[in-house]
């Protein structure tokens, strides 16, 4: 019972700081919908010239489709050979498509030009994926031109896309910004609230009244859990609401991978705070923890692609267990059955930072 | 009664409390003073637990509490040195927690914070966030917030820093009043107005107890003669030449155009200060504690 006086003053508190309330309830919506527009994937209105040296209608109809693309914003078109490194150099394109004739062994010219790209490779995503689309667009034309012309390819693949089927990267990166937002509010709030009493010395008080050191624990640490779910119930209707990405998993099953995450990352912040004798150092090392959290989730770059002597560091990064099972439930609509192992993980390492902070939080109040 | 027996606490090679033995008699008032950082708070928080000692045994009325502080802090309250209250909540929010977590009855709770409340001036300010009062005030809602659980025992740690002289003769008004109630208190303080008020005052140097005793006993035993002397001329070159002199330096100090002179066993040097008049005078709690201070082995 004396915790929920413990967290009813610790509502109060976070309540009556007006611009608390702001970081708190508006940031993360303002932050969702930053994020939800600027971490993306997707590549457009790549700005490209196009030289064509060629005679051949096929390389003009190629061009033309560049052109009408509006993955790419045609800077100019001209049949005129440049000087291409300064151009690029110059960044007034990132891309060179040149095409040019190509002759057969009689110096007849051939159907189909010889497409060379030339890429600025600084943004060597971008790069990759704007050849990719090149080649594309050349790919598909020379298939329907053939196909007119009563050819059939052999051997041909289908590409069929479930979960996410226009590719948009806004559907991947949606359910994971709700998770990072968890991660963010969480953290910092709770790193700080226990050095916050040893620094007021509301600590010492606090430890010879009739609490014991684990209701104080877990008074302090209640509240910031409620508030992460609130913050949570927020992130997912700002995604829902203004991304339009479907919820096709079970509301329940999220929460409760989301409790069992937000104890986790309550716990690994709460040790955070046992560690520090300032509140300056402990949003500091929060600050830390948190970015290499998030390099290491699986949010921007596949966790498969992380160097092998770093995987321990994901494989007890709470954040990449959410985000996975957050985008399952989100894009695949996934039961529980797709994804108890993770929460099973999320839960043991739950278990073992709480225990380890709360032994630390024991033996610093026994000093 | 609450008896010390030993008591150390080293941070690294740093003695904080050094072998300190003490008893506290019950329904007074005990005055530790001593400088910053003379180990009065880390020596209260040994009592409470919220220090770890490295050697000695704490008795609460003659039965050793062992490893058990609840046995202290269960009738305890307790000031740390700074304010320790949320400034966020209001003066009535801080009074309402505090008695929810020392579960102070619910139909007690009401007349009991009006009591304090009045009895500290805080009245009208209960409604007030706790971080927009004055220093002095503040230090009496911190007070009002540990007396709500009625405890025996009071600690104060500093209470007085800080706060303007008005509000620390009001606030050792209460205190006097609270011994008058019968609680046992204890107060640290590096002020010697403060410590003349106590029943039984602890100068503390160093980790160490330099002398313990009443104001009365301590002037009784006063083991120097005090001289008050008004030197020739400067009182400033007089101090200079002085303190030349090995044999006497260490005993005079300067008090408003007066210099005093401490002097210890049979030999006196007097006749070395130009003086215009001198004056044998009672020792005041500050010469008093001067004295020890200086003759730390003279204890």
């Amino acid at each position: 019972m004396r915790i929920f006086y413990l967290l009813k003053k610790e509502l109060i508190e976070i309540f009556r700081q007006k611009e608390m309330l702001v970081i708190m309830f508006i940031a993360p919506i303002l932050q969702t919908i930053i994020l939800g527009y600027v971490v993306t994937t997707d590549v457009n209105n790549i700005p490209v010239e196009v030289i064509n040296l060629s005679k051949n209608k096929a390389a003009y109809r190629i061009a033309n489709r560049i052109n009408r693309s509006d993955l790419f914003d045609v800077k100019k078109i001209t049949n005129q050979p440049g000087d291409h490194l300064k151009t690029l150099k110059q960044g007034k394109a990132k891309s060179i498509i040149i095409l040019r004739d190509r002759y057969d062994k009689k110096r007849k010219p051939l159907a189909y030009p010889e497409i060379q790209i030339l890429m600025d490779g600084i943004d060597s995503n971008t790069s990759v994926i704007a050849a990719g689309y090149f080649n594309g667009i050349a790919r598909q034309f020379i298939l329907e031109d053939m196909r007119k012309k009563g050819f059939e390819l052999p051997v041909e693949s289908q590409t069929l896309i479930r979960f996410n089927p226009n590719l948009k990267s806004i559907n991947y990166m949606g359910p994971g910004i709700v998770a990072l937002l968890l991660t963010i509010i969480s953290m910092f709030l709770t790193s700080i609230t226990l050095v916050r009493e040893k620094e007021q010395q509301t600590m010492d008080t606090l430890l010879i009244s009739r609490l014991t050191p684990v209701e104080i624990y877990l008074g302090k640490s209640l509240p910031m859990a409620l508030l992460g779910l609130i913050e949570m119930g927020i992130g997912i209707l700002v995604v829902i609401l203004v991304f339009g990405i479907p919820l096709r998993g079970s509301l329940l099953y999220l929460f409760l991978a989301s409790v069992i995450f937000l104890f986790a990352i309550l716990s690994y912040a709460l040790l955070i705070s046992t560690l520090c004798s300032s509140q300056q150092q402990a949003l500091f090392f929060s600050w830390f923890s948190m970015v290499t959290f998030l390099l290491l989730a699986g949010l921007f770059t596949p966790v498969e692609n992380i160097p092998k002597g770093l995987h321990w560091i994901a494989d007890i990064n709470p954040l990449q267990y959410l985000i996975k099972i957050i985008r399952e439930i989100f894009l695949k609509g996934n039961g529980i059955e797709y994804f108890y192992k993770d929460l099973l993980i999320l839960g043991a390492i739950t278990v073992t930072v709480l225990t380890l902070s709360l032994l630390n939080f024991k033996r610093l109040v026994s000093k | 009664m609450l008896e010390l027996d030993g008591l150390c606490k080293s941070y690294d090679s740093i003695k904080a409390v050094d072998n300190i033995s003490l008893s506290i008699a019950p329904e007074s008032l005990t005055v530790l003073a001593g400088a910053d950082g003379a180990g009065k708070s880390t020596l209260l928080k040994i009592i409470l637990g919220l220090v770890k000692k490295d050697r000695g045994k704490i008795y609460l009325d003659q039965k050793p509490i062992g490893s058990d502080f609840s046995k202290i802090t269960s009738i305890t309250g307790y000031m740390p040195e700074r304010f320790s209250l949320y400034t966020d909540l209001s003066v009535e929010e801080n009074m309402n927690f505090f008695s929810d977590i020392q579960e102070v009855p619910r139909r007690r709770r009401e007349d009991l914070k009006q009591r304090l409340l009045e009895k500290t001036g805080m009245l009208p300010f209960k409604k007030r966030r706790a971080g927009a009062l004055s220093g002095g005030m503040k230090q009496k809602l911190a007070l009002s917030t540990i007396l709500l659980s009625s405890p025996d025992i009071i600690i104060l740690d500093e209470p007085t820093t800080g706060v303007d002289p008005l509000s620390r003769i009001e606030f050792f008004n209460i205190i006097e009043e609270l011994k008058e109630e019968g609680k046992t208190i204890i107060v640290s303080t590096p002020y010697l107005d403060e410590a003349e008020k106590g029943d039984d005052i602890v100068f503390i140097k160093n980790g160490k107890i330099i002398k313990q005793g009443s104001i009365q006993s301590l002037k009784e035993n006063f083991p120097a003669r005090l001289f008050r002397i008004l030197p020739e001329g400067n009182i400033f070159k007089a101090i200079e030449s002085i303190r030349a002199d090995d044999e006497i330096t260490d005993n005079v100090y300067i008090r408003g155009r007066y210099i005093k002179y401490m002097q210890s066993g049979t030999a006196g040097f007097i006749d070395r200060i130009p003086a215009k008049e001198v004056k044998k005078v009672s020792p005041t709690l500050e010469d008093i504690y001067l004295y020890y201070e200086r003759n730390i082995n003279a204890v």
